[in-house]
């Protein structure tokens, strides 16, 4: 349990809250698809990551999972946004974009490789 | 609240509420069969794209121990693995774990069981509502030596009313009543109480009512409140108690209440209440008569303080009004404190011991646990390898080391359990004793305890061998266990502590088994071998017409002496027979004004001497064993119609005529009449001047640990008398076989009259020294138990080190060294050890027995003699522990000694 899992999987929980939110219900492999096509392939989710992630932020009480059946009629664990979960999203991501506008500031452009 | 409810959550998946492990193995597996069908659409055959799923999802393992985790409480998971290992390891050495457990069992025990003694004596809150505003009040009287006695009726009755600052005050004396109506006539132990008795301690009857204001009216006072007990033993626990009767001395008394089986008052067991109520001109509701005892409840906000100044202020308006009571104040103390009396110290003392104890358990266990890890060192070093931090391996030996100190714990509270049981063998030594028992608090002390000496046992040695792993060292096949010079140090250190601890608390048991010597040394004044004892109480009807111008026995009582001694001195086997107002070791409680004629006479009544005095009537003092000094004893020749004669005791003697023979003088037990205000001598009083006619050796009245005062004997037939006097049987066989004869004795006089507190001299003396010597046997018991674990520490620590020095051993015997050579190289090392214990432990000692001098009698909290004997005891012990293993140490062999190098 090293301190780099946890931030990563902050960020991680903020992902796959805004994908349920603008994808509605969705199984974990279309969330780590989803969140890996929207980063440009950049990130890889890994379900070594993703599943305790998503544990998590069952046990929070933000997202909620039942059985159900995929496009391609496979029985899926589909997981759905709570109204809890809405609320923490919207305050999450206005936290985050707080967070990175104050970051952007001390980090000059050109460090970009 | 969104980390409360994951924490519970958690909590749950620990306690087993998880998702099963088919359920997470279908998800995966969904995951995966998504991806592979993907990976097939991009053009892979199935068994590619399934083993390219597999890879670039992560290990499935890995994912499913993550999830766990995160399921799960890992701390609380560790810990329990922890445990379980720890459980396991104690069971594969069951040498060591008995060892160990006992040694702790034994500490946290006798911890367990003193503090439910403290609790149950000292700290629990009395049994009362808001208990912290209850006083007892009592009368003080400094400038005359007085320190508390008790106030008088009227006295209490003006405090009563004019007080500003108690919510109620209310006044109560002990007395004894004959019990008549059932087949054998008892004697019941009652208090006399004020009807605001019970509304100012806070406790309702649970049955029926208290008294009410009117029942203090003389005539309307014939009603009582029984014990819950006394309920059911007399009313068969019949909650209808309406018209039910009793007699007491003969007058019909009406049951009103019964009391809730909760409620006690003190030390005694009072079986009833009866209202105090005087009829006019009773002798005893004068202003001269200190007897009763007050309980009050101050108002609430109302300092103690402030509610002895305003009492004291009444006092003396009181003693404005009455001379005679000058100088009298009250003092007052919680009731608690009023309670404990002086036990305090003698717990308190008890309670280090036990600490001390524990302390060398403590340093004991260390020890064992250091030699045990460093035999680990092989496990510690692939625990490492295998990526366990040090922090990890730490967790870990103390976990285990809890473990052991929760099983000692529980062993510990069972043992206190069972002592506690013994208890009343030790009879009524302290008050509340019977309230003392295992609760919650003592359950909450012993797990703290046991919490506490795991971590304070386990810490350093778990932390010496978490960093004394050198991992390539600890695993190399062969490798020696590598120790430290500071490992030896640190047991060094540990058994020095141990020794100093065991020698304060041997020298703390010595001292008070040498003051219960000096105790049992004392001079009683008696004789106390086969000496039967017991009381009796006689009515009111036996005195009709009380006369306080009379002298002597009233002609009933005078018969009732007359008939019983000598029916009980004609029975077979009894030697001497004779009645006593107060029996030896009963306390020093009558006194009387006391004028030698042949002197000069005191000037005033606070000039004029009291001593002590005893109404005799019969062969008391040879069935007492009293010595005769001089002159004769007072016997049958001293009647109501001959010469007035007392005899006295030698403080006596000594004080007033030091230099010459008292026999023959003339006293007064009044002050000289001029001093003596007219009113309060009674019409038609006669006031006698007796002639000493005997000197007689000290009898310790108060106590053994008591000086006797100077006490005058008279005949019950010519001086004051007693309503309750004491019986002494001196006999030849066991005296108790005479109880059967004598009872009949008595009824045939009077068939309600019981005999009460049927006694051996022999079992008054040890009630009297009860105390103490629980005290000696206890800290006798703590100090060789302390003993006996230092002992094994030395021992341990010696014969470990000879094991690590057997190859020097072996070079030095192949050299030359003779076996003494070696075994005094071997005891020096023990010895040294001891020698800085012992030289620690007599500074410790010094400061701390001091704690102990109001518990000693006889003995000075420093005695020379018991410091000596005490070190030299401990030293013969160290060097025991010291010779067992260095002679094993001569037994090596050097050739296999220098081989093994």
């Amino acid at each position: 349990m090293g301190d780099r899992t946890e931030v990563w999987q902050g960020t991680l929980a903020l992902m796959v809250l805004r994908t349920l939110d603008t994808m509605g219900p969705l199984h974990g492999y279309g969330i780590a698809r989803r969140i890996e096509q929207i980063s440009g392939d950049s990130l890889v989710v890994q379900y070594g990551t993703l599943y305790p992630a998503l544990l998590k932020l069952e046990q929070e009480g933000y997202i909620a999972a039942a059985w159900g059946l995929s496009e391609n009629n496979r029985k899926a664990r589909y997981y759905r946004l709570t109204r809890a979960g809405r609320r923490h999203l919207q305050r999450e991501a206005r936290d985050w974009q707080k967070t990175t506008a104050i970051l952007a500031r001390f980090l000059p452009r050109e460090e970009e490789s | 609240m969104k980390a409360l409810r994951q924490f519970f959550r958690r909590i749950k998946g620990f306690l087993g509420e998880r998702r099963s492990e088919s359920d997470l193995a279908a998800e995966l597996e969904s995951h995966l069969r998504m991806q592979a069908e993907e990976n097939e659409r991009r053009g892979m055959t199935p068994g590619e794209a399934r083993r390219h799923a597999l890879v670039s999802s992560g290990g499935i393992e890995q994912a499913r121990q993550n999830y766990r985790q995160q399921e799960t409480l890992p701390f609380l998971e560790t810990l329990f693995q922890d445990a379980r290992y720890g459980v396991r390891m104690l069971r594969k050495n069951p040498g060591f774990t008995a060892v160990a457990a006992v040694t702790l069992a034994l500490g946290i025990g006798a911890n367990s069981a003193i503090f439910s003694v403290v609790n149950g004596v000292l700290l629990r809150p009395l049994p009362y509502p808001e208990p912290s505003r209850l006083i007892s009040i009592s009368n003080t009287a400094p400038s005359k030596g007085l320190d508390k006695f008790g106030a008088s009726p009227p006295d209490f009755r003006r405090l009563r009313s004019q007080n500003h600052t108690l919510a109620s005050l209310s006044a109560f004396y002990h007395a004894t009543f004959n019990l008549t109506g059932g087949d054998k006539p008892e004697r019941l132990l009652a208090a006399v109480v004020t009807p605001e008795y019970f509304s100012t301690l806070g406790v309702k009857p649970r049955f029926g009512r208290a008294f009410l204001a009117g029942e203090e009216t003389f005539g309307a006072h014939r009603v009582m409140v029984v014990s819950h007990s006394f309920w059911r033993s007399h009313l068969n626990s019949d909650p209808d108690i309406s018209g039910k009767t009793f007699s007491l001395d003969g007058d019909p008394y009406l049951i009103v209440g019964v009391m809730p089986p909760e409620f006690y008052t003190s030390a005694f067991k009072v079986e009833a209440w009866v209202p105090m109520a005087w009829k006019s001109g009773d002798n005893m509701d004068t202003h001269n008569n200190y007897f009763v005892n007050m309980v009050g409840r101050l108002r609430p906000g109302i300092t103690q303080a402030q509610a002895a100044s305003d009492l004291n202020a009444i006092m003396l308006q009181i003693a404005e009004q009455f001379p005679e009571n000058r100088d009298i104040g009250v003092g007052l103390k919680s009731l608690a404190e009023d309670w404990l009396g002086d036990s305090r110290p003698a717990l308190l003392v008890l309670l280090c011991a036990v600490g001390l104890v524990l302390l060398i358990a403590c340093a004991n266990l260390a020890n064992l646990l250091l030699a045990r890890f460093s035999g680990r060192e092989k496990e510690i070093g692939i625990r490492s390898a295998l990526g366990a931090s040090r922090g990890r391996l730490v967790r870990q030996f103390i976990t285990e080391s809890l473990v052991l100190a929760l099983i000692s714990g529980a062993i510990g509270l069972a043992l206190a359990y069972f002592s506690l049981g013994l208890l009343p063998m030790a009879g009524s030594v302290l008050p509340r004793i019977d309230q003392v028992r295992v609760d919650g608090w003592v359950l909450l002390l012993t797990g703290a305890v046991s919490v506490v000496t795991g971590l304070l046992f386990s810490l350093i040695p778990a932390l010496q061998s978490s960093r004394s792993v050198k991992l390539n060292e600890s695993l190399k096949e062969g490798g020696r266990t590598g120790h430290g010079v500071g490992n030896g140090r640190l047991r060094g250190g540990l058994v020095i502590s141990e020794v100093a601890l065991a020698l304060v608390l041997l020298i703390a048991s010595g001292l008070a088994i040498r003051s219960l010597q000096k105790l049992f040394d004392v001079d009683s004044g008696f004789s106390r071998g086969q000496m039967l004892t017991f009381d009796v109480s006689l009515p009111d009807a036996y005195d009709p017409q009380p006369d306080p111008a009379r002298l002597g026995s009233p002609p009933r009582v005078a018969e009732f002496f007359r008939e019983t001694v000598e029916g009980i001195e004609h029975l077979p086997g009894v030697k001497a027979a004779g009645i006593i107002s107060n029996l030896p070791l009963n306390g020093e409680n009558w006194s009387k004004f006391f004028v030698a004629l042949d002197r000069p006479l005191p000037s005033s009544l606070d000039a004029t001497d009291h001593v002590q005095y005893r109404a005799v009537y019969g062969h008391t003092f040879g069935a007492l064993g009293v010595h005769l000094v001089n002159g004769r004893f007072l016997d049958e020749h001293d009647q109501a119609t001959t010469t007035p004669s007392v005899v006295i005791n030698e403080t006596l003697a000594r004080k007033y005529w030091p230099n010459a023979d008292p026999v023959g003088r003339l006293i007064m037990l009044n002050p000289p009449v001029n001093l003596i205000p007219k009113e309060l001598i009674p019409r038609g009083a006669v006031l006698r001047r007796f002639a000493v006619v005997g000197v007689v050796s000290d009898v310790h009245y108060g106590g053994l640990d008591q000086k006797p005062e100077p006490l005058v004997y008279a005949s019950a037939l010519q001086e004051d008398s007693t309503m309750s006097p004491a019986f002494a049987v001196r006999t030849e066989g066991d005296p108790k076989a005479l109880v059967g004869s004598i009872r009949s004795i008595i009824s045939r006089f009077d068939k309600n009259l019981p005999m009460a507190n049927v006694l051996t001299m022999n079992e008054i003396v040890s009630t009297s020294v009860a105390q103490p010597k629980l005290e000696a046997v206890l800290l006798g018991f703590f100090g060789g138990l302390a003993m006996v674990l230092a002992a094994v520490g030395i021992y341990g620590v010696i014969s470990y080190s000879v094991s690590q020095r057997k190859g020097e051993i072996g070079i030095r015997m192949a050299l030359g060294a003779s076996r003494g050579n070696v075994l005094a190289l071997i005891c020096k090392q023990g010895l040294m050890l001891a020698a800085v214990g012992v030289a620690a432990g007599v500074a410790l000692a010094l400061a701390a027995t001091r704690l102990m001098a109001k518990v000693l009698f006889g003995v000075t909290p420093t005695d020379p003699a018991t410091f000596i004997w005490i070190i030299l005891l401990v030293a013969a012990v160290t060097l025991l522990a010291c010779y067992i293993p260095a002679r094993r140490a001569t037994r090596v062999d050097p050739i296999v000694a220098l081989r093994h190098e």
